[in-house]
């Protein structure tokens, strides 16, 4: 989960937030992080890949318990 | 074709869990088997499960339930699974993921979610048998360097 103030937007704090749990990650020897980003949620997929995301391998599967 | 029996999973199934991992992938994992049963066996409100034939365990289901990630609400997310291949084609994946399916529903979580590779068909095919489809979400990987 990320969340953010909307009227602190823009202003670094959601890449301060990554790049402090990069490191973290990085020092115990974790050598990739995933995510999952609803495909229409453009800000969102924006961030990450400024972050240096890109899309993985896996495909995102979901089932409805019925 | 012997009884199948799903079960709660235990502390003690790590080593069970590594092998059938070994004979799936043809490699040792250098995953911390251990650490994760202990994790995965330990925590109230997820469910896990190995599936017993013969008095050996031959499968096994990992899960666990997130809480209002981006916007989906409590949902359950099925980390690791695994059949023995020498087992496969009996049901045992399928009764594991009913087992799983049966808990969550009777939890009021109305939706399970996994992550499967592009390339593992045979998985695919497995997930989509059980009915379920590629959501909305697209995964996304950051290499640490």
């Amino acid at each position: 989960m990320i969340a953010l103030n909307t009227k602190r937007m823009g202003q670094g704090i959601g890449r301060s937030l990554a790049k402090r749990i990069f490191k973290v990650y990085k020092e115990k020897g974790v050598t990739h992080v995933f995510t999952s980003v609803s495909w229409d949620s453009t800000d969102l997929l924006s961030f990450f890949k400024t972050l240096g995301f890109d899309r993985s391998n896996f495909i995102n599967l979901r089932k409805t318990l019925d | 074709m012997s009884k199948i029996r799903i079960r709660k999973l235990k502390k003690e199934d790590a080593d069970d869990i590594r092998r059938i991992d070994a004979a799936i992938t043809k490699t040792r994992s250098k995953l911390d088997f251990k650490r994760i049963v202990d994790e995965a066996a330990g925590r109230s409100g997820d469910e896990s499960f190995v599936a017993e034939q013969d008095g050996m365990v031959v499968g096994y289901m990992i899960s666990y339930v997130t809480l209002g990630n981006f916007g989906i609400g409590k949902s359950a997310w099925i980390a690791m699974f695994g059949v023995d291949p020498k087992r496969m084609g009996q049901g045992i994946g399928r009764s594991l993921a009913k087992r799983i399916f049966k808990v969550y529903k009777g939890k009021g979580i109305t939706h399970v979610f996994t992550s499967v590779s592009w390339d593992s068909t045979d998985l695919l095919s497995f997930f989509k048998t059980l009915g379920f489809d590629r959501s909305n979400f697209i995964n996304l990987r950051k290499t640490l360097d």
